[in-house]
């Protein structure tokens, strides 16, 4: 790896390559954002987006940079302008939701408090609204608006995304927006070619003819790929996405093709945010020798997931033991063995897991069946699981979805699912196993070309036997009063059940006083787990707060740049 | 269910919140407030919480001069810090032509006991460091405006209301107002039939059809806006700020989040969903105002229901020929800032029978007999 020299406030300092600026100023053990005032931990150790909003830096005399945005470059000239929060001081004897706690109780503390605290709040440094705006900097380059009509949206590349690609048909014109970067979306699709040649997957792969390559895919299918593009809106038929900071899309589709799939959702834990227990998401973002090593890691599997994930956790971990809540079929249970690779003796399947955890993990429970209990020693636990599927698009479009048992969306008896005129939702949406996946978002290619044309189509019976539903037994995992279900404004369970208890007993309220998912990151990463726990106090009501857009957070800067005329 | 009550309170909104805690404390226990949806769930939980009395007609001033008066000892009312801090609203000006239309804002409030005044460039840049100084003229600034966090304010009065036993009746949506024996009411709900000496109709943009049912028309009709958040940011601009000429309102929350709206065209009904014209219309409008912005990120949309008059200001007190059904509705934008002295007024008046002068001109009677409260220039321009 090469390494980059820059300064930091007239030091001279030293990273490597490829690093954001805040990596490399931590890697030189300088620290820029906030602190958590109930955990005591930087934020930016566990918080959801990775990154602080308003770590601002000055690079080159231009200020206003967030310091976890920008890679790092040889000879950069860095300045702070973060100075250290009152609150990581004043924090620790303070509660939830920032300042709603102790402020809005006595008007005393408030005086004496409130100005100061106004001031210094914990999300680091102040912008400095009298320099010159960053535009001329590398990603925040802000571009003009893209404007796009095709016949066929399809939201997410991923194997179902992709494989609703392949059962298109080659007259319609499609547009395929996906978060990840294209290498991201050539390795998936990669694995969905591995997996079509596979037996399981028999009635699917005539789709696959004239993909050789994901170029190809895409030329014959009349396709184009928007890759670090994500949805953040859905207006009356007009969707919005943003191409990494710095480009709004508008797009009209006339069909949309909804294979959102899942999230990883992290399960909570006691003391859940803090290292040693992780998602396997949280892994893959880590520097792969922060989490290799000398460990002894713990897998635990929630639902399936696919062997290419499996492969780039078990890389950087290398687990010594995997438990499955669930039981995979016998190819399932061979691409476990080998993507992690550990042999037959240290997998165990079909335990309800229970999992509990500290600071320093010295041991794990996970309890077997027949009710029987087994202690793991690990340093590390790594949850690859508890999938939730994405519903937020299929929430703004005003989707009402029966829920299973599972959580899920209940699929139509075609397998796919069209939820409102023209949308169609497939993938892991809606059903756990990645064969379905795959097979209903060929269904669902197959049902959107048949609506453009006008003409039914029904998918063949080999695509819909392949359709089959397998739910998963629940992660059970321990946690106590100080386990934070808001880690952006430190709401805990403990503030929950008191708050409940006080007469704040509707998720509204609660939210409103204390906070809760109303942080920089919007609920995107705990509103599922806050949701769960209000259901345990409330015992099982619970008024949906609304989903609004933006679905993730979009520069003004790039807005400002939209041209609405065409519209 | 049903029931015999001293007052029914239609909307559980901020005026009819406000009214049922002022009718406790003077005393009347039998208050009851029937609300379509939960507490708060309209406009009340859905403003940006500004507190001013910058105006432009006299009535409109005193009326808040004295509703900041009482902004001052909620907190302690309520034993709930509602979070109110006095950092001023400052309405900047970047036109030469109304500079004098400025000036005489300025008159008008400070015969009305307003201490605003004007600001030069200079001094409006230190107040709000990084606005686009290219044809700023100036600002009229009062530092006794402010802003207070309206969640606290409606958590305070729920807490406070139940404490004393007046009854909030959530999810009980009132279908039907009739008039009963001896002057009283029979208030029809989902849950039951109530009767009542008094009704109190503060349902917003719902009033009308309230007010329809005992022959009274309020011309108040329902229309969208909307408002934006952003990312936190550290804090760094006390005031809230207002542009005429970008038709802009913002300000820092205590979270460091910057929430403002901008009058983009907004139709004429009840959706409560966001519009993406808006959302790029306020980047745009933002970004020229205030140039740094763009290096700033939305995380947060959403819109709620101004309940529009003819000349933007309330409708406030007994109707026309009823003196026992009470209208507090059509706050145009304005309302929450109104609002203790909405409350304590009416309840004075179902108290004493007396309506207090400076509720008068906020009277239904205005708009037949032209005594309108027109504003000079914020209504024109969307800021309300």
């Amino acid at each position: 790896m090469n390494s980059v020299t820059f300064t930091f406030d007239g030091r001279q300092l030293s990273a490597e390559e490829g690093l954001t600026i805040a990596e490399a100023l931590k890697s030189n053990g300088i620290r820029l954002g906030g602190r958590s005032m109930r955990l005591r931990v930087w934020r930016d150790e566990y918080h959801p987006l990775k990154e602080v909003p308003s770590a601002w830096v000055t690079v080159d005399g231009v200020a206003n940079i967030n310091a976890y945005r920008m890679k790092i470059c040889s000879g950069m000239r860095i300045a702070a302008q973060t100075r250290r929060s009152l609150l990581a001081y004043i924090g620790r004897y303070s509660g939830t939701g920032f300042y709603y706690r102790n402020f809005t109780r006595s008007e005393t503390a408030r005086n004496f408090f409130f100005e100061r605290v106004k001031r210094t709040n914990d999300y680091g440094g102040p912008m400095d609204p009298e320099a010159s705006a960053a535009s001329s900097i590398g990603e925040l380059d802000f571009r003009p608006s893209a404007s796009h009509s095709p016949d066929i949206l399809i939201v997410g590349a991923g194997r179902s995304g992709l494989s609703a690609l392949m059962a298109c048909a080659p007259s319609a014109k499609v547009i395929v927006v996906d978060a990840l970067p294209g290498e991201k979306v050539e390795e998936n699709f990669k694995q969905l070619k591995l997996d079509l040649s596979s037996a399981e997957y028999a009635g699917a792969s005539s789709f696959a003819e004239g993909s050789e390559s994901l170029d190809s895919l895409l030329k014959s299918r009349n396709a184009t790929l928007l890759d670090n593009t994500r949805v953040f809106g859905a207006f009356d038929g007009l969707f919005t996405a943003v191409s990494g900071y710095s480009q709004v899309h508008l797009i009209r589709p006339r069909t949309v093709i909804l294979a959102t799939g899942c999230e990883e959702v992290k399960p909570l834990f006691r003391r859940n945010d803090i290292p040693g227990i992780m998602t396997g998401r949280t892994l893959l973002t880590l520097p792969g020798k922060m989490a290799s090593g000398a460990r002894r890691a713990v897998l635990l599997i929630d639902s399936p997931v696919s062997p290419a994930y499996l492969t780039r956790i078990s890389a950087a971990a290398r687990p010594a033991s995997v438990y499955l809540s669930y039981t995979p079929g016998r190819a399932g249970r061979e691409a476990i063995l080998s993507s992690t690779g550990i042999d037959s003796s240290a997998l165990r399947v079909g335990v309800p897991l229970e999992a509990g955890g500290a600071l320093r993990v010295e041991n794990i429970t996970v309890q077997l069946q027949g009710g029987a209990r087994e202690s793991v020693a690990a340093d590390m636990i790594i949850c690859a699981g508890r999938r939730q599927p994405r519903m937020e698009i299929a929430s703004l479009l005003s989707l009402e979805t029966g829920m299973g048992e599972e959580g899920m969306p209940v699929p139509e008896a075609d397998g796919s699912m069209r939820c409102v005129e023209g949308v169609y939702a497939c993938g892991s949406l809606l059903h756990p196993s990645p064969v379905a996946s795959v097979a209903s978002g060929m269904a669902a290619g197959i049902a959107a070309g048949a609506s453009l044309s006008g003409i039914g189509a029904q998918p063949p019976a080999a695509l819909t036997s392949l359709l089959r539903h397998e739910p998963a037994r629940r992660m059970e995992t321990e946690h106590d009063g100080r386990t934070v279900v808001c880690p952006c404004l430190d709401v805990t369970l403990a503030d929950m059940r008191k708050l409940y208890s006080e007469g704040y007993d509707t998720i509204n309220r609660m939210r409103r006083f204390s906070g809760l998912f109303m942080g920089p990151c919007q609920g995107a990463r705990c509103y599922r787990n806050t949701f769960e726990e209000f259901m345990k106090l409330s015992g099982g009501k619970l008024d949906l707060p609304t989903v609004r857009p933006p679905l993730v957070p979009v520069y003004l800067g790039a807005l400002a740049l939209t041209d609405m005329e065409d519209e | 269910m049903e029931g015999k009550v001293d007052v029914a309170v239609i909307g559980a909104g901020i005026y009819g919140l406000m009214t049922a805690h002022k009718l406790l404390l003077r005393g009347v226990r039998n208050v009851a407030v029937f609300e379509r949806l939960f507490i708060g769930s309209g406009q009340s939980s859905r403003n940006a919480g500004g507190i001013r009395a910058q105006f432009a007609n006299g009535a409109t001033i005193r009326f808040m001069v004295e509703a900041e008066r009482q902004w001052k000892c909620i907190s302690r009312e309520l034993g709930y810090n509602i979070l109110f801090t006095r950092d001023g609203y400052l309405f900047s000006c970047f036109s030469d032509e109304d500079e004098g239309l400025y000036a005489l804002h300025r008159k008008i409030q400070n015969e009305n006991g307003v201490n605003s005044v004007w600001l030069e460039p200079g001094q409006v840049a230190e107040l709000v460091p990084g606005i686009n100084r290219d044809g700023l003229v100036g600002a009229n600034f009062s530092s006794q405006d402010g802003i207070l966090h309206h969640d606290a304010v409606i958590s305070g009065l729920m807490f406070e209301i139940r404490r004393n036993g007046g009854k909030i009746f959530e999810y009980t949506p009132v279908e039907r107002v009739e008039r009963g024996a001896s002057g009283g009411f029979l208030v029809h709900t989902r849950s039951g039939v109530f009767s009542a000496s008094y009704v109190v109709n503060a349902a917003a943009a719902c009033a009308p059809g309230i007010a329809s049912q005992l022959g009274t028309t309020l011309p108040i009709k329902p229309v969208r806006r909307e408002l934006i958040a952003t990312e936190p940011m550290r804090h760094f601009m006390k005031p809230m700020l207002v542009s005429l000429k970008y038709g802009i309102t913002i300000h820092q929350s205590l979270r460091g989040e910057f929430i403002g709206h901008t009058s983009a065209n907004e139709p004429e009904n009840f959706d409560l969903r966001a519009g993406f014209g808006f959302m790029v219309q306020y980047a745009k409008d933002i970004t020229k105002l205030l140039p740094f912005m763009k290096n700033v990120r939305i995380v947060r949309q959403w819109a709620g229901t101004y309940d529009m008059t003819p000349d933007n200001s309330p409708v406030l007190g007994p109707a026309p020929g009823m003196p026992n059904f009470i209208n507090a509705a059509g706050s145009s934008g304005h309302g929450f800032m109104m609002s203790p002295a909405v409350g304590s007024m009416i309840a004075d008046y179902i108290g004493t029978g007396r309506i207090d002068d400076l509720m008068k001109p906020f009277r239904l009677e205005r708009f037949e007999t032209g005594e309108l409260l027109t504003e000079l220039v914020l209504s024109n321009r969307g800021v309300l």
